[in-house]
């Protein structure tokens, strides 16, 4: 490729968005053209100012409430008038003896179904509580040998910490959460502007496996070396499958 | 709460420019979301909902600025940046905030909006091209567009200030 060519992709280079033959290529041509090097250089700098002072605009603090109250409620709840007493608990009665019998029907299917659900929707808000309240992470460090001893005496299981700055998801520290009845390890993990959580667990069946979505986050949970794992992020689910896969790929 | 306000309320401000009318962009694109949740099929509710977000906010452009004159072919626009490097270190030292944000402003709305996405929103190529509703090529060659075009911007405003 000639110089002209290369600038025309540097911007792209720039992102990490270029496909493998092309990125090499412009990559090898900036080791050589000092030209083209100054021009990456350029934008790098643009990329800098941006990232320093662009105003990312946060949503107004009362927006939320209006939108709420703006949102028609989701199925009314319909008070039922009981006509007589009597009629009323031979109503009920009915009622009862039906329940009973779907519940123990669907128990068995139904209680899986329900605790999955019940795990991503404590999975997601864990994720969400902890950057509301500004607790990401207790200890801060994107060296694993740091973080994993961090961990002994917190959780009764040594979770698997992998360093994945290579691989563009950079180390940001750990944290442990309660979910449910058991005390998991948390791993935050950086991906471009958005962190993940990996939610690490011993022993149980696996919390949730393959992938969800709930309130728009992306879950991602997968089992390898005898250890749980659970993804959350507000980032695109294909992360966290390029994650999952990476986690498998390294696990002893 | 509702997920992901903050990046639907930041791609509506700057696409429309205000206050008053992001926030009822925004509020549309949540009942319509809302409304369509049942269509929403799982993968990247993000995008889903800045797709909406977007969407609503184009429509409200066109109702509003239906006597825009189109964008001339600029023959600058598509040549790469020439700064040196010590230019460019100057503008990242210079440029305040609102200097910076007005000259993002003052760029056409569909470039404001890739830089809006990638820069603020870290979107990938690939989400753009979702909630844009354009190829990736075309992610690839808008972005690369509009850093020009920004830059260019930031030096007129630069240079205004330096010669009132």
């Amino acid at each position: 490729m000639n110089c002209p060519e290369i600038r025309n992709l540097l911007s792209t280079h720039l992102d990490e968005e270029l496909d493998v033959v092309n990125d090499a290529a412009v990559a090898a041509h900036l080791e050589t053209c000092p030209a083209c090097a100054e021009a990456a250089l350029v934008l790098a700098e643009q990329r800098g100012l941006l990232q320093e002072k662009l105003t990312r605009h946060r949503a107004p603090s009362d927006l939320a409430a209006q939108i709420r109250a703006a949102m028609p409620s989701a199925a009314p709840a319909v008070a039922t008038p009981l006509v007589s007493r009597w009629r009323g608990w031979r109503q009920l009665n009915l009622l009862a003896a039906c329940c009973a019998l779907a519940v123990f029907g669907g128990f068995h299917w139904g209680k899986q179904q329900e605790r999955t659900k019940i795990m991503v929707a404590e999975l997601t808000t864990a994720h969400v509580r902890a950057r509301l309240t500004g607790h990401v992470i207790d200890v801060e460090s994107s060296d694993r040998h740091t973080v994993k001893p961090w961990f002994a005496g917190k959780v009764d299981f040594a979770p698997l910490v992998l360093d994945l700055a290579s691989d563009g998801f950079p180390l940001v520290g750990g944290r442990v959460e309660r979910i449910g009845s058991r005390t998991v390890a948390t791993l935050v993990y950086g991906r471009r502007k958005h962190s993940i959580d990996v939610h690490v667990w011993s022993g149980e069946p696996a919390p949730l496996s393959g992938s969800t979505s709930h309130d728009g986050y992306s879950l991602c949970g997968w089992s390898s070396g005898g250890l749980h794992f659970v993804a959350v992020t507000d980032a695109a689910p294909e992360e966290l499958a390029q994650l999952e896969h990476l986690f498998k790929a390294t696990a002893p | 709460m509702l997920p992901h306000l903050d990046a639907a309320y930041n791609l509506a401000r700057w696409l429309l420019r205000n206050e008053p009318d992001a926030r009822d962009s925004v509020q549309e694109a949540y009942l319509r979301a809302f409304k369509a949740y049942d269509r929403f099929r799982g993968g990247d509710g993000r995008a889903w909902l800045l797709t909406i977000v977007r969407n609503v906010c184009y429509t409200h452009l066109r109702r509003t600025q239906h006597n825009r004159p189109p964008e001339e072919f600029d023959e600058m626009q598509h040549t790469p940046v020439n700064d040196t490097l010590e230019e460019a270190t100057r503008l990242r030292r210079e440029v305040n905030t609102a200097r910076l944000d007005a000259a993002l402003a003052a760029l056409p709305v569909d470039m404001r909006e890739v830089i809006v996405l990638h820069e603020l929103e870290g979107l990938a190529y690939k989400e753009i091209a979702a909630v844009a509703g354009i190829p990736i090529g075309t992610v690839m060659s808008r972005l690369a567009r509009a850093r020009v075009r920004l830059q260019r911007e930031l030096w007129s405003t630069i240079a205004s200030e330096d010669n009132p």
